[in-house]
C-alpha cells in the first residue's frame, strides 16, 4: 500500500459526506425549482384594459402606481401564462396541457388605473386597488373586489360575492351563494336565486336586489333622491328604516307577515297585505315585496328585532 | 330616481288613485313639466284610441285563437325526468333563436314595465306606515276602475306570459341536449336551482288564480319567470364553454 495514498482517500471520503449533507440541507431548505416559474414586467399604454382567462385556481389582482404589468406564478412543466399585448387590450391567459384540476396561483400588479375583466371556471378571485372599471365572470370561485370606481360587473353560478368600498355602478349575480356590499357608494343591483343578499354602510342612491330563497338585510343611507327596491319569494327582508327619511314607502307581501319599527299599523286584507306611507316629504322611493316572507322596518340606532 | 312619479300615470288616468293619492300626484305635475307632458301624451294617445271604431271579426276567431293558445303554452319541464324522457330528442328550436326571443322580451317587457309596476303612495307627513286599500270597498286588492289604460296592462301581461312561457320552454330543451357539458356540481347546482324558482313560478300562479288581476302577483311572476331565463341562459352559455 502506498502511504502517499491514505491521505488523498481520507480527504475524499469527507469531502463526499459534506457533499452528502450540503445536499442534503438543500433539498430540505430550498422550495421545489418549478420549470415553468413566471415572474415578467412589461410596461403598458395608458388607457389599456386588460383581460383575464383562467381556469382553476386563485387570481391575486392588486393596483399599483406604475404604468407596469407585473405577473408571479409558479408553474409545472405542462403550465403555461400567456402574455399578450394588443396595444390597447393586454390579455393574461393561464392554462395547462392536462386541462385538468391542477391549482394554478397567479398573482398580477396592474396600474390603478386599468379595467379588468376576468373570465374563469373555479377560480377564486380577488382585485383591489384598482380604480377602474371591474368585471368578473366565473363558475364555482368566491369574488372579493375591493376599492374599484366606475362599473363593476360579477357573476358567479355557486361562488361568493364579496363588494367592498366600490363607487360606481355595480352588478352582481350570484345563483347559490351569497351577496355582501359593504361601505360603498353609487347603485346597486343584485340578485341571487338562494343566496343572502347583506348591504351595510353603503351611500347609493339606486337599488335593485331580487331573490327567491334568500334573505336580504339593508343597513345603509337612503339618498334624496333615491329609487330603492327589495324583492324576494320566500326570503325575509330586513331594512334599518331611519325615522328621518325621505321616502315614498310601498310594501307587498301576500302570505309574509310585516313589522315595522316606525308606527305601523298593518291591515290585514282578504288575500295578502299591501302598506304605504311617505316618510318625510317622500322624495325617494322605497318598494319591498315579498311573496312569502317576512318583512322587518327597523330602527337602525336600535338594531333588529328579528336577526336571521 | 326622478321617474317615480311616471308609474302612477295609467292609475291617475284610470282614476285609481285616491283623493290623497290625486293631490299629491297633480302638485308633482305642477311641479314637474316633463310628467305633465307625459301624462298628456298619454291622455291623448288613450283618446285616439277611444275614438276607433270596433273591428268585427269576419267570423268567431276565439276558438282558433284559444286552440293554438292551448297548443304553443309550455309547461315547466322538470329536467331530471325530461332528461330520461329524451335521451334522443334533437333540438327543433335553434338557440340564438331562442335567446333572441328572451333578448326581444327584455325590451318589450321593459317598455312596459311602467305600466305594471305597483302602488304608489299617499301623503302621511307622520310617518306612520297605513294599510293602502280599505277591505270593505277592495276586498281582493284587485277593485280598481277599468279603463283603457288597465285593458292595455292586461293584453301586455298576456303577451308577456306567453313570450316569457316559450322562452323558458326552448332554453330548457337546449339544456336537457346539453346539460351533460356542465361538471356535476354546477349542473347539480343549476337543475336545484331551477328547481326553486319553478317552486316560486307555481306558488304565484296558484295565487293569480284566486286573484286573476293583482298587479303585485303579476309582476311577481313576470320577474320569476325572468330569472329563470336568465339562469336557463347563464347554463346554456357556460355548456357552450363561452366563460
Amino acid at each position: 500500500m502506498n502511504p502517499h495514498n491514505v491521505q488523498p482517500r481520507r480527504r475524499d471520503r469527507r469531502s463526499w459526506a459534506a457533499s452528502v449533507v450540503l445536499l442534503t440541507l438543500v433539498l430540505v431548505v430550498a422550495p421545489p425549482a418549478h420549470a415553468g416559474d413566471v415572474h415578467q414586467t412589461h410596461p403598458v399604454k395608458k388607457g389599456a384594459t386588460l383581460d383575464v382567462e383562467h381556469m382553476v385556481g386563485t387570481l391575486l389582482v392588486q393596483g399599483w402606481d406604475r404604468d407596469e404589468i407585473q405577473i408571479d406564478a409558479r408553474l409545472d412543466d405542462d403550465e403555461r401564462v400567456l402574455f399578450q399585448d394588443q396595444g390597447r387590450r393586454l390579455r393574461v391567459v393561464v392554462s395547462s396541457a392536462s386541462r385538468a384540476t391542477e391549482r394554478i396561483d397567479l398573482e398580477l400588479r396592474v396600474p390603478s388605473w386599468m379595467s379588468v375583466r376576468v373570465e374563469g371556471h373555479e377560480v377564486d378571485v380577488e382585485i383591489t386597488d384598482v380604480a377602474a372599471d371591474v368585471a368578473v365572470s366565473v363558475i364555482g370561485g368566491d369574488v372579493f373586489v375591493e376599492g374599484a370606481r366606475g362599473r363593476v360587473d360579477l357573476r358567479s353560478v355557486h361562488g361568493r360575492l364579496t363588494v367592498s368600498a366600490c363607487e360606481g355602478s355595480l352588478d352582481l349575480e350570484s345563483t347559490n351563494e351569497d351577496i355582501e356590499v359593504r361601505d360603498g357608494s353609487g347603485r346597486v343591483r343584485a340578485e341571487t336565486v338562494n343566496g343572502d343578499v347583506r348591504m351595510e354602510g353603503l351611500r347609493v342612491s339606486d337599488v335593485e336586489i331580487s331573490t327567491t330563497n334568500g334573505d336580504v338585510l339593508f343597513d345603509g343611507s337612503f339618498e334624496v333622491p333615491g329609487d330603492y327596491a327589495f324583492s324576494t319569494h320566500s326570503g325575509d327582508i330586513a331594512i334599518g328604516l331611519p325615522r328621518d327619511a325621505d321616502l315614498s314607502i310601498s310594501v307587498q307581501t301576500w302570505s309574509g307577515s310585516v313589522d315595522s319599527a316606525v308606527e305601523l299599523q298593518a291591515e290585514e286584507l282578504r288575500q295578502g297585505k299591501r302598506y304605504r306611507a311617505i316618510l318625510g316629504e317622500g322624495r325617494g322611493r322605497l318598494a319591498v315585496e315579498s311573496f312569502g316572507g317576512d318583512i322587518d322596518f327597523y330602527d337602525p340606532k336600535r338594531g333588529r328585532s328579528k336577526r336571521g | 330616481m326622478e321617474n317615480r312619479w311616471f308609474d302612477r300615470i295609467s292609475d291617475y288616468l284610470d282614476g285609481a288613485l285616491s283623493a290623497d293619492e290625486t293631490r299629491v300626484f297633480e302638485a308633482r305635475m305642477a311641479e314637474d313639466p316633463e310628467l305633465a307632458r307625459a301624462v298628456a301624451d298619454v291622455r291623448a294617445l288613450v283618446g285616439e284610441a277611444a275614438t276607433l271604431e270596433p273591428i268585427a271579426p269576419r267570423r268567431d276567431l276565439w276558438p282558433e285563437i284559444a286552440g293554438r293558445l292551448t297548443a304553443r303554452t309550455a309547461p315547466v319541464i322538470d329536467l331530471r325526468e325530461e332528461r330520461e324522457r329524451r335521451r334522443n330528442w334533437t333540438v327543433p328550436f335553434g338557440g340564438w333563436r331562442a335567446l333572441a326571443a328572451a333578448l326581444a322580451l327584455m325590451v318589450i317587457s321593459g317598455g312596459i314595465g311602467w305600466l305594471l309596476r305597483g302602488p304608489s303612495v299617499p301623503a302621511n307627513p307622520g310617518g306612520t306606515i297605513v294599510a293602502e286599500s280599505d277591505p270593505a270597498t277592495d276586498p281582493t286588492m284587485d277593485a280598481r276602475p277599468r279603463g283603457p289604460v288597465t285593458d292595455a296592462v292586461n293584453a301586455s301581461f298576456d303577451e308577456e306570459q306567453q313570450l316569457l312561457s316559450e322562452s323558458i320552454a326552448d332554453l330548457e330543451r337546449l339544456l336537457v341536449e346539453r346539460g351533460h357539458l356542465l361538471d356535476e356540481d354546477t349542473r347539480a347546482i343549476v337543475i336545484d336551482n331551477l328547481v326553486r324558482i319553478d317552486e316560486a313560478i307555481r306558488e304565484a300562479r296558484s295565487a293569480l288564480g284566486e286573484v286573476p288581476e293583482n298587479d303585485y302577483l303579476r309582476a311577481h311572476l313576470a320577474r320569476s319567470m325572468k330569472q329563470k331565463v336568465r339562469l336557463l341562459e347563464d347554463a346554456t352559455r357556460l355548456t357552450r364553454g363561452d366563460i
